[in-house]
């Protein structure tokens, strides 16, 4: 586990409140509202370390298999990921999406059910298509600057594939 | 956690600010555009404790006066270093960049984000809740950004720059 992942669990499971959009698609994908559907968990990446996502459950060492995340054509998300909960909190909410004018960065904001003003903001990719379906999908964001560990900079990747159900 | 938002926190009382409030954003404010132009930090609240920035700006204040952010209509801000420290929760904030604002379908609650020059787009920070107050010859006068961190909530308190 990175020191950055290890970082944000670590102060997540250390308090007690983590218990329990603007999505920035590709502009024909946005409109066309190519991320919709439920999306399965398939790697982390943080930096140039990738971990696939096909550990048994519960294992706080590997990421787990099976863990999606289904966004609703209604703007209503539900995620059964865990370990990032400070970044992406397990559970229901809203979203919705935008683009950045002047970057084009297409952005997908999640805001809990359990805590309203818990908005976490991520860069969506969408990649490969069937039947004109996206059927990969990338959440990027970045933790900024460390001056404590620059090695703790790395960009952090959620890599989805759409689930084939 | 960045020495800024640490001073902050230690001075409201850290662990005990976990609270969670709803902002809800005027949609009409979005439409005009009226988070357009300079805007003051005059308050951090923590849970219900208040931190006035009315400090001196000589590294001795917990929150010092005359720190801004600036949202232009060409869509891009630019954030005193301060404002950004807080805004990213990180010790080396993105004083500029490009924002966007968005509204929930569902609820209408608005968002402001943030996506910096040097760190883009952060999972954590990028994105606030954003309420309009206020008017002043029909523009807000007040702004207020609201983040829950996963340890306490933060709402940072802006006034229109009068100049």
């Amino acid at each position: 586990m990175t020191s950055t992942r290890k970082r944000l669990t670590g102060a997540a499971a250390a308090t007690a409140i983590i218990a329990a959009s603007t999505l920035f698609a590709a502009p024909a994908a946005q409109a066309d509202g190519g991320y919709y559907g439920n999306w399965t968990l398939t790697a982390v990446q943080v930096g140039t370390m990738k971990q696939k996502c096909d550990g048994p459950p519960d294992d706080e060492d590997r990421c787990p298999a099976g863990m999606t995340l289904n966004l609703k054509a209604n703007y209503r998300y539900a995620s059964t990921i865990k370990g990032f909960e400070i970044l992406l909190m397990p559970g229901k909410g809203d979203f919705v999406t935008a683009t950045v004018p002047g970057t084009g960065s297409h952005v997908i904001v999640f805001n809990t059910d359990e805590y309203p003003t818990f908005l976490r903001a991520w860069k969506i990719t969408l990649q490969g298509t069937r039947y004109g379906a996206p059927q990969k999908m990338v959440l990027s964001g970045s933790f900024g600057e460390n001056p404590d560990d620059p090695t703790d900079d790395a960009p952090f990747k959620l890599v989805f594939r759409r689930d084939g159900k | 956690m960045p020495l800024t938002l640490r001073r902050i926190v230690a001075t409201a009382g850290a662990a005990a600010l976990i609270a969670s409030a709803g902002i809800v954003a005027a949609p009409s404010a979005q439409a005009d555009g009226g988070y357009y132009g300079t805007w003051t930090l005059t308050t951090v609240k923590l849970g219900d404790q208040k931190q006035k920035c009315a400090g001196a700006d000589d590294g001795s204040a917990i929150c010092p006066s005359g720190k801004t952010l600036t949202l232009k209509s060409d869509y891009r801000y630019k954030a005193s270093a301060f404002v950004a420290q807080i805004m990213f929760l990180n010790a080396e904030g993105d004083g500029k960049g490009s924002f966007v604002t968005a509204v929930f379908p569902g609820t209408g609650d608005q968002a402001l984000v943030l996506e910096g020059d040097a760190t883009g787009i952060a999972p954590l920070g990028s994105a606030w809740q954003m309420t309009l107050k206020g008017t002043r010859s029909g523009s807000p006068t007040k702004m207020v950004l609201t983040l829950q961190t996963g340890f306490f909530e933060i709402s940072l308190v802006f006034q229109r720059d009068a100049n």
